[in-house]
């Protein structure tokens, strides 16, 4: 019966022991976007079926509930929040935060739209050099191959202008973009 | 005798009757008209009788004193004295101064699908007298002279069975064998040495004998029934010779001679007996009880009885009449009925009861005996367990019963014990009997006048030499044969079911824009049939299919089984719309299958319910009880769907279970426990592991959880009054590293201008881990237990399981995320009880606030992150069930009728008491939210609500009324009140009440219910706040039988529902331009109303 009791009270001890290494929780504070960087977390975050931008330590999105604050329709309310006229973002972070919000939308919905304007997103970074220079062609090829993948997987995928009534092929517009980057829009 | 297991066996039923014959030399006529000498004098004396016998054949002179108590003079016809005669060639009983062998049967009358609760004598005259007609027919027939049989049938009905058939009856006081009422409350464990009780059963035992002393027909008191099987709980008792043991049996044989002391000074012409279990303690009834004439004995041990009749005359000496004696007709080894070796043990039982006779140079202190039993029970193996089944399990090992012991395992099988075998009951309540091989062999034995000239030991060898059972068998097997009941039989239908139903159905209503309106009369049709396969009494199997005829769309309930064949609109490969109408036209209901063999016993269900193990160790209740009634039906849903083998011999104590839905909303999962008992402790590992996570789910109430694996550990103890149970859990292994949010007050200082600060942290191994801990005590009338637990957030249990001898509403969640502590007692008064209950709870982590300043927004170049509401399907817990509570309940009931236990699941059934009722109410402080609660959309998808309502107190109170003011006129009703949320984060308070009715007449059934303010039928009127503020129904209907509430039976009725409709009801005509019943003008004030008539017809066989 000890030589059992033993056994049990050094188990609990470890585990015990194990518990000790908790990392302390953090509190959830507003965050200062004024030096938001874009970090190349992997060559593939933003195109489809990809999901590592969901482990990208700089996508503040990734537990955030914000497409549940402005409606249903979730493009709908990424463009509410990133295009608001007060939310006083300047353009490179405007970029950056739009490529996240965009990617993140991707994974979670798995639309053309999200694709086409994270690719979007992946472009302005690289036109307007928001990265160092040595990452600058990764983030240009990554930009082209999410809008191929725009032709390849959402194919027939559509995007609505202001008042939500005229539609527009996003292909036609991938190709529009690859064509600018110096890729093959023919390519699917 | 009872089993050494301790499984609960009487071995006679209750009520019970024992047929006691008398010589067939005596006419009935003759008993009438000259009860003090018969027409044809008994046998004459013998030369070895000694002189003085002669004055033994009539009634001794009192003595002084006894002649100043002796009861008055019997009535006319009615045995006049039972005594006890006595000379040096032995015992013998002798009946108004006749001898008289006791050919006795434990007789009784329970239909197949009935316990020990049926009660013939509570049925119309003409019934009884229709069954006592048949079986004491039989009985006289078969040479029977006598019946013992339990107290409590009525006076009259002993008379009518002497006067009919000249059988005598031996009625039977149990003294407290299955428990008794001391003081107001009832002692299951009766312990003899407390002098209340030892007063309670001697005022009954007196009670009794004032009752029936001077009923013609009347032969002895028997007292108890192998009460010296169960002096203590089989935990404490260290066996029958331990000291704690042999004490209480002192106890025991000390009340039974005050007993028979007061016996005979209000009745001198009726013997007292008692059934003792064998010979055990024999010593101690010749010392400690002097008073008994009479040893009565249970035996069972063999084809012949053995040093009995040796040992019992050496240390008592006195006559010994077995009190039961007899064989089962199952063979435990060859899995099949063996009525031939039963009737050959019963053969040379008798022989050897005959030998032992008066006067045959042996022992001589036969009296006779009462074979054990009349007619094969078919509940006793499990009680109130698989009524309807003839279970061939064996409960007991016997080891003198050669033709099928076998070391190690169990070979008396109680279901088996009868003399006849029984047939299904009709919907009276009759059944037929086939009498078995035994039956015919007897009815040659009992042919026998042991005291007849010239009948020694050589004549009674040779008379049961001659009887051969093979030859009396032919008469049993070819009666089975021709009611084409094959113990090997192959696939057959057992059962049918046909409904038709003819629906008229409109209303002020809108069905939206989408919903076309439904017809407005329409019909349905759906076939139940089952079959059943019983290759082997090892193995066995039953399917329930269903067909569908036509689907109605007009029901104002839109979910029922047969719903699921509702045509269906898709969409072809080009987009062209395509009508599905013979979707799952035919599937399978139910499904069951049983394999019982040396080494385990497999069930396998589908659909069917089975019950949890929280009393065999699962005391965090993993496997989770099964019986879902009709939900399971209107949702369509496939659960229970599993396995279950238990493990017999080196590994007894396992047991897994596995399937895809053990439960509904389970995980495919394998369960494993292995539960052991060593003395008053008992000790119990249980294993879960889940294989992947179930997808369907047909109701919000039922979301599977992700998958994971749980593993508990339980340690018991319990010793007379006190039960302590511990016990530890480790669950959520695979949520280790996820992260959530918690919530921490912060006045005046919080995020997004609220009061709250909110962190991120992450599951660790400290949050898988829990312990419960339960603590009950039994004293005298009060039952009392406290309860507390810690879980870990993600320490997930189940319901809590735990036995109660009331069953409360307030419980503990068995979710992770809390620490609880639960106190109630409940205190008996006679028939009255008052139980009260407290629960207080509270997460570890409370639920996260619904807050419009908590969605995420970007202002001034900073981004606010939002907080959004947890649930079961994004995170890693919730707090639903397990929300901060406080809360209060208060029982009350009455039931002057223990037998039939209020709460039983079958009681609405069953209650027979001209009155019963219970109060229930529940009242819960509630003083934060719980998170967001899950839902099913229109589309069929699960989602999670963005919030939960605020945080509110509820309340209900109940009341469940019984009113038996005939035997045929049965009511049940139940009423309601209180204060409800729904789930959605706009819900309401609702204040509702409502009370349900019904009332059973003879074959007339009448449902009704009406309903205030309350939600709809199913669970998403709930989780929308959907509610309407009016609801009634009432249902009449007259079947070919008397009302049944658990099964289908054949019946015609009609049906009538309507309820009101008001804006936040489902379908309310809201005032819009394509609603011409309304103007926009006025308003929402309006009621918009729904009903439908139903004609049906419900076949049943």
């Amino acid at each position: 019966m000890r030589h059992y009791l033993t056994i049990f009270l050094v188990c609990v001890l470890q585990m015990a022991l194990c518990s000790c290494d908790m990392d302390e929780a953090e509190y959830i504070v507003p965050i200062d976007l004024s030096t938001l960087t874009f970090e190349l977390h992997s060559v593939k975050m933003g195109i489809y079926p990809d999901e590592s931008v969901m482990t990208d330590p700089n996508n503040m999105f990734v537990e955030d509930p914000i497409f549940i604050a402005l409606g249903d329709d979730p493009g709908f309310r990424w463009r509410s929040l990133i295009y608001a006229d007060d939310n006083g973002l300047e353009e490179p972070q405007a970029h950056i935060l739009a490529f996240y919000c965009w990617a993140t939308v991707l994974v979670k919905e798995k639309t053309g739209e999200a694709q086409f304007y994270a690719a979007t997103r992946l472009k302005a970074i690289y036109e307007n050099e928001l990265v160092d220079e040595a990452t600058l062609p990764t983030v240009k090829q990554m930009a082209l191959n999410g809008f191929y993948a725009v032709l390849e997987h959402f194919p027939d995928s559509v995007t609505y202008d202001e008042t939500g009534t005229t539609a527009f092929k996003l292909s036609e517009w991938a190709k529009h973009h690859i064509e600018q980057l110096g890729g093959n829009p023919d390519l699917f | 005798m009872d089993p050494a297991t301790g499984v609960i066996m009487p071995r006679f039923l209750r009520p019970f009757i024992a047929v006691l014959l008398i010589c067939p030399a005596v006419s009935l006529a003759d008993a009438q008209n000259n009860p003090q000498q018969p027409a044809e004098q008994p046998a004459e004396k013998t030369a070895e009788q000694p002189p003085d016998a002669a004055g033994d054949t009539e009634a001794a002179e009192p003595t002084a004193e006894e002649a100043q108590e002796q009861a008055p003079p019997p009535p006319p016809g009615s045995a006049k004295t039972v005594a006890v005669v006595h000379d040096q060639s032995g015992y013998k009983l002798q009946v108004n101064g006749r001898d008289f062998i006791v050919k006795g049967m434990n007789w009784g009358y329970v239909p197949i699908g009935e316990n020990y609760r049926y009660d013939l004598w509570s049925k119309p005259d003409a019934f009884i007298a229709e069954v006592l007609g048949r079986d004491m027919t039989m009985l006289k027939e078969m040479g029977v002279n006598a019946i013992r049989v339990e107290v409590g049938i009525p006076a009259k009905w002993i008379t009518f069975i002497y006067q009919n058939w000249g059988i005598f009856t031996s009625v039977n006081h149990l003294a407290g064998r299955y428990g008794f009422l001391v003081n107001g409350s009832t002692r299951f464990q009766v312990d003899y040495s407390d002098p209340a009780t030892r007063e309670a059963i001697k005022a009954d035992v007196i009670a009794m004998v004032e009752k029936y002393k001077n009923t013609p027909g009347l032969l002895f008191w028997l007292l108890g029934n192998e009460n010296n099987y169960h002096l203590l709980p089989p935990n404490v008792s260290k066996g029958p010779q331990d000291e704690a043991t042999r004490a209480a049996a002192v106890h025991l044989y000390t009340m039974y001679n005050e007993i028979i002391g007061e016996i005979k000074k209000r009745d001198t012409n009726h013997p007292a007996v008692i059934a003792n279990g064998d010979l055990l303690y024999i010593d101690l009834i010749k010392k400690h009880c002097p008073n008994l004439e009479i040893l009565g004995t249970n035996t069972y041990r063999g084809v012949s009885f053995g040093d009995l009749w040796l040992r019992a005359q050496k240390k008592l000496g006195l006559p010994v009449l077995l009190t039961e004696f007899g064989a089962d007709a199952f063979h435990a080894q060859d899995k099949k009925e063996d009525h031939l070796s039963q009737a050959n043990y019963l053969r040379w039982q008798w022989a050897d009861v005959l030998e032992q006779t008066h006067g045959k140079g042996n022992h001589g202190i036969a009296l006779g005996g009462f074979v054990f039993e009349w007619s094969d029970g078919w509940w006793k193996y499990r009680q109130i367990l698989n009524l309807d089944k003839h279970d061939p399990a064996a409960s007991w090992a016997a080891a003198g019963y050669q033709f099928d012991w076998k070391d190690g395992t169990n070979n008396m099988n109680e279901e088996w014990m009868g003399i006849c075998a029984k047939g299904p009951s009709d919907e009276q309540g009759k059944y037929e009997l086939y009498p078995r091989t035994a039956y015919y062999v007897l009815q040659e034995a009992f042919a026998l006048d042991p005291y007849a000239e010239g009948v020694d030991v050589t004549a009674i060898r040779q008379h049961f030499a001659k009887l051969d059972p093979k030859e009396k068998g032919i008469k049993y097997e070819a009666a089975m044969a021709n009611v084409g009941v094959n113990r090997l039989s192959q696939m057959f239908g057992v059962g049918a079911q046909m409904k038709f139903e003819m629906i008229y159905a409109d209303g002020d209503r809108s069905m939206g824009e989408d919903t076309p309106e439904p017809p407005k009369f329409d019909h349905m049709e759906s076939f139940f049939l089952d079959f059943e396969v019983n290759p082997s009494p090892q193995l066995e199997g039953r399917v329930s299919l269903n067909v569908l005829g036509n689907v109605p769309t007009n029901k104002i309930d839109k979910l029922f089984y047969e719903s699921r064949g509702t045509p269906i609109e898709i969409e072809d490969a080009d987009g062209n719309p395509v009508m599905l109408t013979d979707n799952e036209r035919i599937k399978v209901y139910q499904s069951e299958l049983s394999w019982d063999n040396d080494y385990f016993k497999l069930d396998g269900y589908y659909r069917t319910g089975h019950y949890h193990w929280g009393a065999e160790g699962d005391f965090f209740g993993l496997y989770r009880e099964a019986f879902y009634g009709e939900n399971i039906d209107i949702y369509n849903a496939s659960a229970p769907f599993g396995m279950v083998l238990d493990a017999k011999k080196a590994l007894k104590g396992l047991k897994v279970a596995f399937g895809p839905q053990l439960y509904w909303s389970a995980n495919p999962m394998v369960l494993a426990k292995y539960h052991r008992q060593f003395g008053p402790f008992s000790f119990a590992l249980m294993h879960q592991e889940d294989l992947t996570k179930q997808e369907a789910s047909a109701t919000a109430r039922i979301i599977p959880e992700p998958k994971t694996r749980k593993t508990t550990l339980f340690l018991g103890y319990r010793k007379g009054a006190l039960g302590l149970s511990l016990g530890g859990i480790f669950a959520g292994s695979d949520k280790l590293g996820e992260k959530f949010v918690a919530v921490r007050d912060a006045k005046g200082t919080g995020y997004m201008g609220t009061d709250y600060a909110f962190l991120t942290d992450e599951i660790y191994l400290l949050d898988t881990l829990g312990a419960k801990a339960r603590l009950t005590l039994d004293v005298g009338p009060i039952h009392w237990y406290v309860q507390g637990a810690y879980q870990g957030l993600v320490a997930d249990g189940g319901p809590d399981n735990a036995a109660a001898m009331v069953p409360w509403t307030l419980k503990a969640d068995g979710r992770g995320n809390q620490f609880n502590a639960l106190t109630g007692l409940r205190y008996q008064l006679n028939k009255f009880f008052i139980a009260p209950n407290v629960l207080f709870q509270r997460p570890l982590e409370g639920a996260l606030p619904t807050d419009e300043r908590l969605r995420g927004r970007l202002y001034n170049g900073v981004y606010y992150p939002g907080i959004k509401p947890r649930n079961i399907l994004d995170d890693p817990f919730a707090v639903l069930g397990n929300r901060e509570t406080y809360g209060f309940e208060l029982v009350l009931m009455y039931d002057p009728t223990p037998k039939t236990w209020f709460w039983d699941w079958d009681n609405d059934e069953k209650e027979d008491a001209p009155f019963a009722a219970a109060l229930d109410f529940v009242y819960k402080i509630q003083p934060t939210q719980r998170d967001a609660t899950t839902a099913i959309s229109a589309e069929y998808y699960i989602f999670a609500f963005d919030g939960a309502p605020p945080a509110k107190n509820e309340w209900d109170g109940r009341a469940k009324l019984f009113f038996n003011p005939a035997w045929n006129l049965h009511i049940v009703s139940d009423l309601y009140v209180g204060q409800i949320q729904g789930y959605r984060p706009e819900s309401r308070l609702l204040t509702r009440y409502g009370a349900e009715a019904r009332l059973m007449w003879d074959k007339l059934q009448l449902h009704a219910f009406v309903k205030f303010n309350d939600f709809g039928p199913y669970d998403y009127h709930r989780d929308f706040d959907l509610t309407f503020p009016m609801q009634v129904m009432g249902d009449l209907s007259y079947g070919m039988s008397l009302p049944k509430l658990f099964i289908p039976y054949t019946r015609l009725g009609a049906r009538y529902q309507m309820r009101w409709l008001d804006q936040h009801s489902e379908r309310y005509p809201h005032c819009i331009d394509t609603i011409p019943q309304c103007t926009v003008a006025q308003g929402e004030d309006r009621l918009g109303n729904e009903y439908e008539f139903v004609m049906y017809m419900n076949v049943s066989f």
